[in-house]
């Protein structure tokens, strides 16, 4: 790999971080990071049910659990379209309440 | 596992995680996205909007319905959702990455034994401000941010990413290479340039490389050369195309300004670049991608497919979320860029304007077309196309 002569350092500028805290949307920054927290912790649920049906099937398949069978297991099409669609009812159920506009009820 | 041959490796947590914002981006950008235009209609259209044609009461009347869309409950929901799951998604591909980034090295390292192609990086490359004033879509380090000779974490961030946001917003004919847009571009020189056969093509900010490697394959004769800004993302685009079997020459260098000769190349692109620079750039570009050209050869420059004049002034208002809130500098130039006007008056001919179908199944057909109005979803780019 060829680098060009330069008595300068390699890397060009500091990191910049993210711009994650700007844009309160919620009124409260607090509220903001509570959606960033619920999202989150949702994707570490599905991490943790994916997991779980990943030693189901090695159970089933009467096979070692073992970390490595964990990670390197390759769901059978079968499997990778029913836990898509599991996955796919989590979000429609969890985050479905976005859906809630928050209007006022008639008549008030 | 890997989303293909040279991606950086995940563990299953990581598949998993980054699985779920895939898919929650889709029901984001899809069914509850339709929610902001009820909200829209219900209280802050007026009669008036549909009819609005003027470019500068277009532009006042998207900031009127951003200012009022910002105090409505179900858009301040909305938006705190989808800015969570963009950064949920880098923060997942972060570390995916930097758990793998030794093994990438060693893997460079071993490729560059027999490389076919190679890479050049430039340590005193003036990165302009659009790249350094913030994180284009909202990426930690953008672009540019280079930690070392060895570096890789740029460009391996953004091959991860990319692949899982355009999965997440429904472009899935790319699937986990990502490369819609290469694929695109050579269907459009199929159907519009057939007889085309340039011995000497640049790829202008190629990034991770992702979209240079359709063209290398539609033409395995040609000398590809593709430049990007950032250094750690051409060490991993080289990476990448030797891994797969491309030869492209990769070099760290700025579009506006490059270090090649007068029209020295037969066709040169870029490739979803001038959204992420500025309106000037942008005409700095263009007019560098002239320069560039030989007499005869083909420029063809792919943008995202949105454009002011095809959207009510609502559309235009739901776009301007990328410029306000997923630092993309330059979407509403780029929307509202006179791209024949410009390409004129710089010298090109036989211009060409449109939206190009997204090939089905990947490899361009040739019957693929250019379209005067966007398809339904993200089922094309658009393009500027002409010759010198």
């Amino acid at each position: 790999m060829a680098d060009t002569v330069s008595s300068k350092p390699t890397y060009t500028v500091e990191f910049i971080p993210s711009v994650t805290r700007n844009a309160v949307f919620l009124g409260n920054p607090v509220l903001d990071n509570m959606m960033h927290a619920i999202i989150a912790l949702s994707a570490e649920v599905w991490a943790g049910q994916r997991r779980l049906k990943v030693v189901e099937s090695l159970l089933a398949s009467k096979r070692e659990v073992t970390f490595e069978a964990i990670e390197t297991y390759v769901p059978t099409p079968e499997q990778e379209k029913a836990w898509a669609a599991e996955r796919d009812l989590m979000i429609k159920t969890t985050f479905g309440a976005l859906l809630n506009g928050g209007d006022a009820p008639s008549g008030s | 596992m890997q989303f293909h041959p040279e991606s950086p490796d995940l563990g299953a947590n990581d598949l998993s995680r980054l699985g779920f914002i895939a898919d929650l981006k889709k029901h984001l950008y899809s069914r509850l996205a339709i929610g902001n235009r009820k909200v829209y209609e219900k209280r802050i259209a007026r009669d008036t909007d549909r009819s609005l044609s003027d470019p500068a009461e277009q532009q006042a009347r998207r900031e009127e319905i951003r200012q009022q869309m910002e105090d409505e409950p179900y858009f301040q929901g909305w938006s705190a959702a989808v800015r969570a799951s963009q950064d949920l998604m880098w923060l997942y591909v972060g570390q995916a990455v930097d758990g793998d980034l030794g093994r990438m090295a060693n893997r460079l390292t071993e490729l560059e034994r027999g490389a076919k192609g190679s890479v050049e990086t430039r340590s005193d490359l003036e990165i302009p401000r659009y790249i350094s004033a913030s994180d284009i879509h909202r990426m930690p380090g953008n672009y540019h941010t280079d930690q070392g000779p060895r570096d890789l974490r740029a460009g391996a961030m953004y091959d991860l990413g990319g692949a899982v946001y355009q999965l997440g917003i429904g472009n899935r004919q790319g699937a986990l290479l990502n490369d819609t847009r290469g694929h695109t571009l050579v269907a459009h020189l199929r159907r519009y340039y057939p007889s085309l056969k340039p011995a000497r093509i640049l790829d202008m900010g190629c990034s991770a490389g992702h979209n240079t490697i359709p063209i290398c394959q539609a033409f395995p004769e040609a000398e590809v050369q593709a430049i990007d800004i950032g250094a750690a993302m051409v060490r991993y685009a080289h990476l990448r195309a030797e891994g797969l079997g491309a030869r492209v020459h990769f070099s760290q260098q700025n579009a506006e300004r490059t270090r090649f000769e007068d029209q020295s190349f037969d066709l040169v692109v870029s490739q979803i670049v001038l959204h992420e620079t500025s309106p000037e750039a942008t005409e700095r570009i263009i007019a560098e991608s002239y320069r560039l050209l030989r007499p005869g050869g083909v420029v063809v420059h792919l943008e995202v497919p949105i454009r002011y004049e095809h959207s009510d002034v609502f559309d235009q208002f739901s776009r301007t979320w990328e410029e306000y809130y997923n630092n993309e500098p330059n979407i509403g130039g780029a929307a509202l860029t006179d791209f024949r006007a410009l390409g004129e008056r710089l010298g090109f001919r036989n211009i060409l304007i449109g939206y190009q179908s997204i090939p089905k199944g990947g490899a361009a057909s040739g019957e693929e077309t250019l379209s005067e109005k966007p398809a339904f979803g993200p089922g094309s780019w658009y393009i500027f196309s002409a010759t010198r």
